[in-house]
C-alpha cells in the first residue's frame, strides 16, 4: 500500500477548500497552520481561512501533483495563464504548512523587524542553492544535481537587475516520488545597485528524471517579490 | 541519597506533541495515556494537562481553575520580573482577558520531561491571536489593534499543580504590533522603575550572580539537547559561530524576536552575533533542557537559557548604556536526522531595552538624561 499515492486526493482535496479559503471548511487543517502566500505570512488555521477568502486561488481540475507520506507538491497553471506551484507539510494526513509561488497580492505585507546582518555565503567559493541532501530523506540521491539545476534555473530567471553574484536559494523541502521530484526553494535576491536592496521570493520545481538522471521535464513557479520588512531600529 | 534518575527523554511515545493535530483532535476527551498520580481526571497525559488547562482557563474563561492548577506560592519569573502566588496569577489573567477577551492560545509545542518521578517540566510554546479590545494598562483604550506574539512558558508541575514557571514573550514584537514604538515603552517602564523601592528589583543582580557562578551542566550521553547546547556554548561562549553553524542545517529556519525571520547558517549565525556583539565579559548558561520525538521522525528540544554581559558596545539595542544586562530565554529547536532544521529564540527584548535604558534595578544613565535617542 503506498500511503502518499492514498492520501494524495483527499489531501488535495482539501488543499483546494484551503485555498479557495472556503468558510467554515471542513478540512482537518493543523491547528497551527502556518501559510506563507501573496506576499503574506499567517498563523492558525482561522487566519488562513481569512487570507486565502480575501484572495482565493483557484486550482484546476487537473494540477499536476506529487505526493510523499508527509508532503504535497501541487503546479497547477491559472485562467490567466500564469504558473502557481503549492507546496505543503502534511503530518498524519492533516495539512499544517503551506507555501504558495505565486502572485503577490496588492495589500501585501511582511511584518517589521529587527534588521540582521547576515553572511549568507561563509565563503567567498559561492554556491547557488544551499542545502544538504542529508535534510531530505526522502529525496532520491540521484536527484539532487537537477535540485540544484532547477535553483540555478530559477535565480537566472530573476536574476536582471539582481547582482548575479550575491543571489542566492535555499532548499526548503525536497523529496522524490517515482523517477520525480519536487523541490521548494526561498531565493534571497540581492539588487546589483546600491544600496543593495535585497527581497525574497519562493520557487517550486516539480522535475521528471530518466533512468540516469538527466533531465526529461522541469515545471518551474516563481513568486513575485515579496515586501522587505520594515526595519525596527530601537 | 542519591538523586532521583529523570525518565528517559523519549519515553511514552503515545504522548504526543500538538503539532499537526487538528483542534478537535487537541480538545478530544481520552483516557488517561499515562501514568499522572495526583492530576485531574479529564488530563489524559501531561500534554494534555498542558494544552487543555490552557484552554479552559483562558478560552473557556475558568480563570478560578488557576486556584488548582498553581501552588498557592508559586514564583512565576519573567525577564521584568518575578510575580509570587497563585492569587497574582489569577489578577493577572483576569486583567489580560478584560483588555484581550478574544485571546487564542495556539499550543505550536509543549516539550517535556519527567525530570523526577511525579515531577513534570514543559516548555509550552504558544501563538496568542488577541484584539485590544477592552483597556490595557500599556497599551491603552480599545483601538481593534491585534497581537499576534510567541510566547514560551516553562512550568514545572507536580500533583496538577505549577509550582514555579519561567514565561518568556516576544513583547517587543507585540508593542509594535499594537502600533506603540518599544523603546518609549520601555522608557516609561524604565523610569516608573526608578521610583520607590529598589530592593525589588534585586531579583536581576540575584540572577545575574547565578548566571556569572554557573557551571554548566550537560544532559547525558544520546540526549537530543546536548548538541544544540554545545552549538549554543561554541557560540556564545567561544565565539566559534562558523564551528556552531557546521552542526545546523544550511536550510535552518531561523525565528528570533521582534520580527527576525529568515533562512540559512549565515542568518542564524547572524542572530547569535548581534547579540553577543553588544554584550562584554559575556557570561550564558542553560538552566533546563528537555527534549520529545515529533512526528515524521523529527526531535524537539527545548533549551532554557540565561545571559549576562556588560551593554558596552553599540547595536540593535542602540547606544552603550555600560549597563550590566540580563537576557533570559528559550530557544526551541527541530532536529532532523540530528541536525537543527529549525530555530525559534523567544525572550523578552522589551525588557532588555528596558534595563538598557536604566530600569530594572537602580537609574541609569539613560533614565537620568531622559532616555537617549
Amino acid at each position: 500500500m503506498n500511503t502518499a499515492t492514498d492520501q494524495a486526493p483527499r489531501l488535495l482535496g482539501e488543499l483546494a477548500a484551503l485555498l479557495r479559503g472556503l468558510p467554515g471548511s471542513a478540512a482537518p487543517l493543523a491547528n497551527t497552520l502556518r501559510v506563507q502566500a501573496m506576499g503574506h505570512e499567517t498563523f492558525g488555521r482561522t487566519d488562513a481561512l481569512d487570507l486565502f477568502g480575501r484572495h482565493p486561488l483557484v486550482l484546476s481540475a487537473t494540477p499536476h501533483v506529487l505526493a510523499a507520506p508527509d508532503a504535497l507538491a501541487v503546479m497547477d497553471v491559472t485562467p490567466e495563464g500564469r504558473t502557481v506551484g503549492v507546496f505543503a507539510d502534511v503530518v498524519d494526513g492533516v495539512l499544517s504548512r503551506v507555501w504558495v509561488a505565486g502572485p503577490v497580492a496588492g495589500d501585501a505585507a511582511t511584518e517589521a523587524a529587527v534588521p540582521v546582518a547576515s553572511d549568507d555565503f561563509l565563503t567567498q567559493q559561492r554556491t547557488v542553492c544551499a542545502g544538504d541532501p542529508q535534510d531530505h530523506p526522502r529525496l532520491a540521491a540521484t536527484a539532487w544535481p537537477q535540485v540544484q539545476a532547477s535553483a540555478a534555473e530559477a535565480l537566472q530567471g530573476v536574476r536582471e537587475p539582481a547582482a548575479a553574484s550575491s543571489s542566492q536559494a535555499l532548499l526548503v523541502r525536497a523529496f522524490s516520488s517515482g523517477d520525480a521530484f519536487a523541490a521548494l526553494y526561498t531565493l534571497r535576491v540581492q539588487a546589483a545597485s546600491v544600496p543593495r536592496h535585497a527581497h525574497r521570493r519562493w520557487v517550486l520545481a516539480i522535475c521528471r528524471l530518466g533512468p540516469d538522471g538527466a533531465l526529461l521535464h522541469r515545471l518551474l513557479a516563481v513568486s513575485e517579490p515579496w515586501p522587505a520588512p520594515a526595519p525596527v531600529l530601537f | 541519597m542519591t538523586a532521583p534518575t529523570p525518565a528517559p527523554w523519549n519515553q511514552h511515545p503515545q504522548v504526543r506533541s500538538p503539532a499537526g493535530r487538528t483542534i478537535a483532535d487537541l480538545l478530544a476527551l481520552r483516557s488517561r495515556q499515562q501514568p499522572l498520580d495526583g492530576f485531574d481526571a479529564v488530563y489524559s497525559d501531561f500534554v494534555d494537562y498542558i494544552v487543555r488547562c490552557t484552554h479552559r482557563i483562558w478560552e473557556e474563561k475558568d480563570i478560578g481553575l488557576c486556584r488548582t492548577h498553581y501552588a498557592d506560592d508559586v514564583v512565576m519569573h519573567t525577564l521584568a520580573g518575578p510575580s509570587r502566588g497563585c492569587e497574582a496569577v489569577v489578577q493577572g489573567t483576569l486583567g489580560a482577558l478584560a483588555a484581550y477577551a478574544d485571546r487564542q492560545v495556539v499550543a505550536e509545542d509543549v516539550i517535556w520531561s519527567e525530570d523526577a518521578p511525579g515531577l513534570f517540566y514543559s516548555s509550552h510554546r504558544i501563538t496568542s491571536r488577541s484584539t485590544l479590545e477592552g483597556s490595557d494598562a500599556l497599551y491603552g483604550a480599545a483601538n481593534g489593534a491585534a497581537q499576534m506574539a510567541t510566547t514560551v512558558a516553562d512550568c514545572l508541575v507536580r500533583d496538577n499543580r505549577i509550582v514555579e514557571e519561567w514565561l518568556y514573550r516576544d513583547n517587543a514584537r507585540a508593542a509594535l504590533q499594537m502600533q506603540h514604538a518599544p523603546r518609549a515603552v520601555a522608557l516609561a517602564q524604565a523610569q516608573a522603575d526608578g521610583l520607590g523601592d529598589h530592593t525589588r528589583h534585586a531579583w536581576r543582580q540575584q540572577w545575574m550572580d547565578r548566571v556569572r557562578s554557573a557551571v554548566q551542566a550537560w544532559p547525558e550521553a544520546g540526549h537530543p539537547a546536548e548538541g544544540p547546547m554545545r552549538l549554543l556554548h561554541a557560540a556564545w561562549v567561544d565565539n566559534l559561530y562558523g564551528q556552531a553553524a557546521a552542526a545546523v542545517s544550511p536550510s535552518v529556519e531561523v525565528r528570533w524576536p521582534t520580527g527576525r525571520s529568515g533562512w540559512g547558517r549565515g542568518y542564524w549565525i547572524g542572530c547569535l552575533v548581534q547579540l553577543r556583539a553588544q554584550l562584554h565579559d559575556f557570561h550564558f548558561t542553560v538552566e533546563h533542557w528537555a527534549a520529545r520525538p515529533l512526528p515524521n521522525g523529527e526531535v524537539a528540544v527545548a533549551l532554557r537559557w540565561a545571559a549576562c554581559g556588560v551593554h558596552a558596545s553599540q547595536g540593535a539595542w542602540g547606544p552603550a548604556s555600560g549597563r550590566d544586562i540580563l537576557v533570559a530565554g528559550s530557544s526551541h529547536y527541530v532536529l532532523r536526522q540530528g541536525r537543527i532544521v529549525r530555530d525559534q529564540t523567544v525572550f523578552d527584548e522589551l525588557a532588555v531595552l528596558r534595563q538598557v535604558l536604566g530600569g530594572l534595578g537602580g537609574l541609569g544613565p539613560s533614565v537620568q538624561a531622559g532616555g537617549g535617542q
